[in-house]
């Protein structure tokens, strides 16, 4: 993983029917770094990350995943450097962890599995390392019927994990959890990206934990623009917390990262 | 998990065997395991000839049809992600009867394009609940609202068209009232080719089936072509269930209950489930057929039925334990 892939949307305008959602977005996701889209319910955020993620294709302007166009990359490579974790999940309550941990490897594998005893080897250790570094080695075994909504995320997390991605999107990955989860899940992510380089970009609803866990955030406003990019101390204002929230908000300070009381 | 797996298969295996040669020695002409074997292998023998001629197409039909509608059901739930998806009630097996029932009516001459244009029948019904009951997705309720209706509609056309004729087709008449007990060789030999292509297509989907039962944006993510996926499983389910219909004519609930009990036993990993299914509907269907053809003998009871009765009960009970099973 030490080429960082670079990931640059330009451009990038989507409407459903005649209902503008995005206008002409343009920015670059910073390489090596958590950054995280931010803005209000309906600005666009989750029709931005299936464009993204090719599950939606852009009417105009490009993405570009290493200077070329995501549309002309093949899913499947795609997915080898690209993974994504969503916000809900469902699976077979008899499912493994460790057999969802190998559907993470599905990217590198093609449909048929005679591979060479070297690839077999290199997925081994990949779903292994994922299910190490996600605290799940021991739950292996378990179905996911068995575990709590937090491990199971942190099973799908894993997932991607396995999938050894440049890039892992992130869809509002704690809504569902409590917030012990939801710190637990964080706090994984920054690991992952700390240690692994891996480029996160995610979508949060608590602006807090956004600030806090993000290098970068990246604010859209309510018409699908993007307002300002940059590190949470220097872009976050009352100003631009009114623009993207229409509410007005004091800022205060946490830990030497801005800190918004939302009551 | 994997004893039990292991059991499951040996068990069925076994019973299956048995049954088979059970079903093979008893009838109106009953005999021995031992003169089976020698009529078969070693001498001829009248009476094993006859049982050749007349009982092994209908024991093979049962075993090809049920293997095929029980996965067909199994892709077809693993595709539409809803446990009650069946082909009978989805309305592929009313698409396809009522075509089959219209070859074998008005254009006897063209039997051998049954299967074909069973298959037909059998896309227009899938292809009519699919697109009706897709409202930015597919809820399980809609499909199975919808389902119904287009499978009213088919197999009361089917059964129209049937009367119309004064019910004097026997082919026409077999398919609708699902009776397999005049089949030759002739159809083992139609329902063989199409079905083993279909099984084994079905074996080698079993992964991609796996990942279907992830959320779609999940699979995509994989790098899983979910809707050409998706389609290429349902165009094996449809034909699946299709032939089998054409041939041994409209069995409810089999390819709903097989799955669901295969389910219970060997889990929910298609590599397995889909192979396991394959012996368990031939079980099933053999063994209601053996059944209805003894249970009141010299009289027949047609398999559809006893699938019917022991189904239908069946069904209801799925319906009340889908909200805890699947979390819906």
């Amino acid at each position: 993983m030490e080429d960082k892939a670079t990931f640059r949307v330009e451009g990038l305008s989507f409407a459903y029917a005649a209902n503008p959602v995005l206008r002409d977005l343009s920015f670059t996701i910073p390489q090596g770094k958590i950054s995280t889209l931010m803005g209000a319910n309906g600005c666009g955020k989750t029709t931005l990350f299936n464009l993204m993620t090719k599950n939606l294709r852009p009417q105009a302007g490009r993405i570009l995943l290493d200077g070329e166009d995501i549309t002309t990359i093949r899913l499947r490579a795609f997915s080898q450097r690209v993974a994504t974790l969503h916000q809900s999940n469902t699976a077979p309550p008899d499912l493994t962890v460790q057999r969802l941990v190998e559907y993470g490897r599905t990217p590198h594998r093609g449909l048929v599995h005679f591979a060479p005893e070297f690839a077999r080897e290199k997925d081994r250790s990949a779903v292994e390392q994922a299910l190490v570094m996600t605290g799940l080695s021991a739950l292996a075994g378990q179905s996911l019927g068995e575990l709590s909504g937090g491990q199971r995320q942190r099973a799908f997390l894993a997932m991607a994990i396995a999938q050894e991605p440049q890039i892992l999107f992130l869809d509002e990955p704690t809504t569902y959890l409590d917030v012990r989860y939801q710190i637990e899940i964080l706090r994984f992510i920054r690991v992952l990206n700390r240690e692994q380089g891996i480029t996160i970009l995610m979508v949060l609803h608590d602006i807090n934990q956004a600030l806090h866990y993000s290098d970068e955030i990246l604010a859209v406003s309510p018409q699908g623009q993007l307002l300002t990019q940059g590190e949470p101390q220097q872009v976050i204002t009352p100003e631009l917390l009114l623009e993207m929230y229409g509410i007005s908000l004091e800022i205060t300070e946490f830990r030497g990262k801005p800190f918004v009381p939302s009551v | 998990m994997k004893a039990k797996i292991l059991l499951s298969f040996v068990a069925v295996g076994v019973l299956l065997i048995i049954l088979f040669l059970f079903a093979a020695g008893t009838g109106s002409l009953h005999i021995s395991l031992a003169r089976l074997m020698r009529g078969l292998f070693i001498e001829y023998d009248e009476v094993v000839a006859i049982i050749y001629d007349l009982r092994f197409p209908r024991i093979l039909v049962a075993l090809l049809g049920g293997g095929a509608m029980a996965v067909s059901g199994v892709l077809m739930q693993a595709v539409m992600k809803n446990p009650l998806a069946d082909p009978t009630i989805i309305g592929v097996s009313g698409g396809a009867s009522f075509t089959a029932v219209l070859i074998a009516a008005y254009f006897p001459a063209a039997y051998f394009l049954t299967p074909i244009c069973a298959f037909f029948g059998g896309v227009v019904a899938f292809g009519l609940v699919y697109s009706l009951s897709w409202q930015s997705g597919l809820s399980p309720l809609r499909i199975i609202l919808v389902g119904v209706a287009v499978s009213a509609v088919f197999s009361g056309l089917a059964q129209g068209f049937n009367a119309m004729t004064g019910s004097t087709y026997a082919g026409a008449a077999a398919i609708v009232n699902a009776n397999i007990s005049l089949k030759t060789w002739n159809d083992v030999h139609t329902l063989f080719g199409y079905v083993l292509f279909g099984l084994l297509a079905a074996v080698f989907t079993a992964d991609q089936c796996n990942l279907l039962q992830l959320e779609d944006k999940t699979a995509r993510s994989l790098g899983l072509h979910v809707n050409a996926v998706r389609l290429v499983v349902s165009l094996i389910a449809v034909l699946l269930a299709s032939i089998s219909t054409a041939v041994i004519g409209v069995v409810a609930f089999l390819g709903l209950v097989v799955p669901h009990i295969a389910r219970l036993l060997v889990g929910s990993n298609h590599r397995v489930l889909i192979p396991f299914a394959i012996l368990l509907g031939a079980f099933t269907l053999l063994f209601a057929d053996t059944l209805g053809r003894t249970i009141a003998a010299p009289y027949e009871v047609s398999a559809s039925i006893l699938m019917s009765v022991i189904g239908g009960p069946f069904f209801i009970i799925l319906l009340r334990r889908s909200g805890k099973v699947y979390g819906r």
